[in-house]
């Protein structure tokens, strides 16, 4: 993500004009128990998806806000990425899918035994959405209940 | 922050080839690259093997030049402007993965600056970005930002 001061005036003037939600509360879970027994769910906005499934697409008002579901087991090699927005570099998924998908650490962690285990399901969203309502009144609570359905503890969030 | 191809162009550093010339002239490294990455690519979002990719480049130039409206390898569920898209975007990735497995070291702006100043594939983006951007397809004007960045 740049700086502010790294962007063009419009840019910025852009993103401080940009209407950010407003919450009454901050919801707040405390672990119940350590992360070593827990089961850790992947859920990334980076627009990845397995090889063959429908791209996100631009053509949706305010941006794609639906999801793709990739299997824990999906080979590396055949996670794709059609995340539309052109401002993030792509170069470094191209060196190295972890640096945005951990998928490899996270078996590492579970081997080590850091991580209790991992879910079957790894989720994916698109960020950069200009209109944030089908994320947060409709894709975003049927993920959340798929991760709930999988006794999932703990969920990593992964950007672009 | 990705610097766009008019931020990053510079003369070229050799005389650029055809681009199917140097198109061909990449297989070897990307085949390098995809075994050092143990077969992983971004590679893939049009569907359409590598193999083709001379089509796909030819179809490109084509597109670009006002000669040919559509595909016969696009896939009848993406639209056209989309279709046009995922190929440059194979595209891309298949030239930056490339130069990445020669180059490891470079940093981002290294590789754009690479793609945008030192390929012919450089050029057809740019040639490709004005005419979508002159399309009465609002789709296809829409996609046409992001071509040339």
């Amino acid at each position: 993500m740049p700086k502010l001061e790294m962007l063009t005036e419009q840019q910025r003037d852009m993103l401080l004009a940009w209407p950010s939600p407003e919450h009454e509360d901050s919801p707040w879970t405390k672990m119940s128990k350590p992360l070593s027994e827990c089961k850790v769910a992947l859920v990334t906005t980076a627009g990845l998806h397995v090889r063959g499934d429908d791209p996100f697409t631009t053509a949706k008002n305010g941006g794609d806000a639906s999801f793709r579901i990739i299997p824990r087991l999906t080979d590396p090699a055949d996670i794709v990425q059609s995340h539309t927005s052109i401002g993030f570099d792509r170069t470094s998924i191209y060196k190295d899918i972890n640096i945005t998908f951990p998928i490899d650490r996270l078996n590492e962690l579970v081997a080590l035994g850091k991580i209790g285990s991992l879910s079957d399901n790894y989720y994916s969203f698109m960020g950069a959405l200009r209109n944030v309502t089908g994320l947060t009144d409709e894709y975003g609570p049927e993920v959340a209940e798929k991760l709930l359905d999988e006794k999932v503890d703990v969920v990593l969030l992964t950007p672009t | 922050m990705v610097l766009s191809r008019t931020e990053s162009k510079r003369e070229a550093d050799t005389e650029k080839k055809d681009l199917l010339t140097e198109l061909s002239d990449l297989k070897a490294d990307y085949e390098k690259g995809l075994k050092a990455n143990k077969g992983r690519t971004a590679v893939g979002l049009s569907t359409i093997e590598t193999g083709l990719f001379h089509e796909v480049m030819e179809f490109l130039r084509q597109y670009s030049a006002g000669e040919l409206e559509d595909s016969l390898l696009r896939p009848q569920h993406f639209s056209l402007g989309h279709f046009v898209r995922y190929c440059v975007d194979d595209l891309k990735s298949y030239y930056l993965e490339s130069r990445i497995a020669v180059k490891p070291e470079a940093t981002m702006n290294e590789l754009y600056e690479w793609l945008w100043s030192d390929t012919s594939f450089g050029d057809l983006l740019g040639e490709l970005a004005d005419f979508m951007n002159n399309s009465d397809d609002k789709e296809v004007k829409a996609i046409a930002y992001g071509v040339a960045r």
